[in-house]
């Protein structure tokens, strides 16, 4: 009876297991197989299995008909340069707002909770009118210039996105509850608080850092409405929207798996890579909260 | 090595004032211990002290510098936390030498004064682990190895011995008492532990509600308490305490009526409180006898008896509802249930008026009673 009972949980588990990795496999197994073996093996278990006559034509054509590496070299920029002033300016108001004391701390920490419930969607188009009249900075005859909006930009999609509350509320939860008495102990060392910061805080919260910079890289990597708004040209434009354009060309479904496959590989490989580390930090985030 | 003096020193949080102008000298290489219950301080004048809490009102002077605005960086003061707070990410040798690092020390001059201190407190072996592979004592010794290379004028420690075990706490707490004989700097302690206070004090303060209600060496404190509460507070176990019927009074004698109604006599100095009606006797569990060889003799019933070895703490009853604790021999014959007959002399009671407040010390204070534990523990 125990034992059928456990088989009855592991069968359960197996099926749970298989509808969320259908999508994944499918994506993954189609995008080395041409239309018609696609299609003939749609309805079988073959589908999800590297069986039958693989190629790797679907991904030649995706290299062919997009610009999907100048659309990764941008993502992979948007989302480090996001991720890592993300890091710094996030961490750096929870630091002040957790461990030091100034006047109208509590309204700036009501007002971090209160912005965590709008949605970006909420926000682009006063967003998108506000950047477009924000020049861009330039070099020119030896001086700097005001030049042009911030449309068409790399910047446009980094520098709206590098504060964001619910990271900013992640730190500030993990920073409070670290002893106060490592703060108290470093200032009677002569550190000033930036040093405190710096040297006591930061090496002690790798969990929260590990957390934030994963989730932060997930949100931009598969930013999608925004780019699509703010981003016109080739020039700027990372792979999610890539995606669409892609599809509006001459496109079979192999090849449109192959493109999505290619662009959710570094998705997969920070996890798998960190997946340890963002599990335990989630956890422990939990416990801490 | 400095003198600190704090004068009329307040602290308020919004309305609340928790330290209500305290005046208090102590001296050059002075080991001072602030003793007190839970909330009566103690914590926040060292804080003061330290830099770590602003202080409200008055001044505070380290080696005659006026340092009441002083960053704490600035005061020459180092602090041994009850937590120890030593950087979990460091090894011993960056936690100790961290704070010369911000100071932007040379790096030779940083090691030479980690391995200075290091030697100090026997810590060569452990310089390059990391806290967590530490045993409490260990973690205690380099928390104070990190105060030492600092070199500061006045050593803090707040409650550091209170997360060691018995075993260790005492061993911490000589280890201390050598180490400010060896160094002679100006130390200040702070603890809720009278017996850490009793033994490692060359001067205790006591404090209430944010005021001090006595300052004194041990000895003194334990001789002559001026009030009930320091009389209650200073020994282990603590005073027994009986209400007793003046009987009559002269200026320098009471009769009274104790609760058994024994009546007695004792010299105290009463000029200044005429017409008593009531007031407390004192008398310390170590100055009760189970023989009969004291002059006033009670008789007790015998709740619980607690065998230490090498003492026995009696818990009984007197007269009704009084309780009281007795200190009787290690092979005390006393037990639960007993009836039985104590004694003592009236020249080891104490007397306190309705306010609390000593009418007589137990008996006068002899010179050479006024040691250091220092010397006691090291000759």
């Amino acid at each position: 009876m125990k034992h059928l009972r456990k088989l009855g949980a592991y069968l359960f588990l197996l099926l749970i297991g298989y509808v969320f990795l259908f999508p994944l496999l499918f994506m993954i197994m189609s995008s080395f197989k041409p239309e018609q073996v696609i299609f003939a093996d749609l309805y079988s278990i073959r589908a999800i299995l590297p069986v039958g006559d693989l190629t790797l034509d679907n991904y030649r054509q995706v290299f062919e008909k997009s610009d999907v590496l100048l659309y990764f070299r941008n993502s992979i920029l948007i989302t480090s340069a996001t991720v890592i002033l993300g890091l710094f300016v996030n961490s750096l108001l929870a630091f002040t707002l957790s461990r030091m004391r100034w006047s109208g701390r509590k309204y700036i920490l009501a007002a971090v909770v209160a912005l965590m419930i709008i949605p970006i969607e909420a926000i682009v188009v006063p967003l998108l009118l506000l950047v477009s009249k924000l020049p861009t900075i330039g070099w020119e005859q030896g001086g700097f210039v005001l030049m042009g909006s911030w449309l068409n930009s790399l910047e446009v999609q980094i520098l709206p996105f590098v504060a964001n509350s619910f990271f900013i509320f992640l730190f500030y939860q993990f920073f409070r509850d670290i002893p106060k008495d490592f703060d108290e102990a470093a200032e009677l060392d002569g550190a000033t608080p930036f040093q405190i910061y710096r040297h006591i805080i930061v090496p002690m919260s790798g969990p929260v850092f590990a957390t934030v910079a994963i989730l932060h890289f997930l949100l931009m990597w598969n930013q999608y409405i925004w780019p699509i708004m703010a981003v016109q040209g080739e020039d700027a434009r990372p792979v999610m929207p890539g995606i669409q354009i892609f599809f509006g060309r001459q496109t079979s479904w192999g090849e449109i798996m192959a493109y999505a496959s290619f662009v959710t590989l570094p998705v997969l490989a920070v996890f798998l890579a960190f997946q340890k580390k963002f599990v335990s930090s989630l956890a422990g985030a939990g416990i801490k909260g | 090595m400095a003198d600190v003096k704090l004068t009329k020193v307040v602290k308020r949080y919004g309305d609340v004032e928790t330290i209500h102008g305290i005046d208090l000298d102590i001296k050059d290489g002075e080991f001072v211990v602030f003793v007190g219950p839970s909330g009566c301080g103690k914590s926040t004048l060292l804080r003061m002290v330290a830099g770590l809490e602003e202080i409200t009102e008055g001044e505070l002077h380290i080696d005659n510098e006026c340092v009441t605005s002083v960053a704490a960086s600035r005061r020459g003061v180092a602090m041994v936390f009850q937590s120890y707070a030593l950087y979990p990410h460091m090894t011993v040798r960056e936690n100790m030498g961290f704070g010369l690092k911000m100071a932007k020390t040379d790096k030779d001059e940083i090691k030479r004064r980690v391995d200075e201190s290091a030697k100090i407190l026997q810590l060569e072996p452990l310089l390059d682990r990391k806290p967590k592979a530490l045993s409490g004592g260990q973690r205690q010794r380099v928390a104070i190895g990190r105060t030492i290379v600092r070199n500061p004028k006045v050593f803090l420690f707040d409650e550091p011995l209170s997360n060691l075990d018995a075993e260790l706490r005492v061993k911490m707490r000589v280890e201390i008492a050598k180490l400010h004989s060896q160094l002679k700097n100006t130390m200040i302690y702070v603890t809720h532990d009278q017996v850490e206070a009793m033994t490692m004090a060359d001067k205790i303060v006591v404090l209430r509600g944010g005021n001090i209600e006595q300052v004194g060496s041990p000895i003194e404190l334990y001789l002559n308490p001026v009030n009930e509460f320091v009389a209650g507070f200073i020994g282990s176990p603590r005073m027994n305490f009986f209400e007793c019927d003046v009987i009559s009074q002269t200026s320098s004698s009471l009769r009274l009526r104790l609760p058994c109604s024994t009546e007695v006599e004792l010299d105290a100095d009463v000029s200044a409180s005429p017409g008593m009606s009531k007031v407390k006797l004192g008398i310390r569990p170590e100055h009760l006898q189970e023989d009969h060889q004291g002059k006033v003799k009670i008789g007790v019933d015998v709740d619980v008896v607690e065998h230490l070895g090498g003492a026995t703490y009696i818990y009984a009853r007197y007269a009704g509802d009084n309780e009281l604790i007795v200190q009787a021999g290690g092979l005390s014959p006393v037990r639960r249930g007993h009836h039985c007959d104590i004694s003592f002399d009236l020249d080891q009671c104490h007397l306190f008026d309705c306010n609390g407040l000593s009418l007589r010390a137990a008996q006068p204070i002899p010179l050479q009673t006024e040691v250091s534990v220092q010397e006691l523990v090291l000759g």
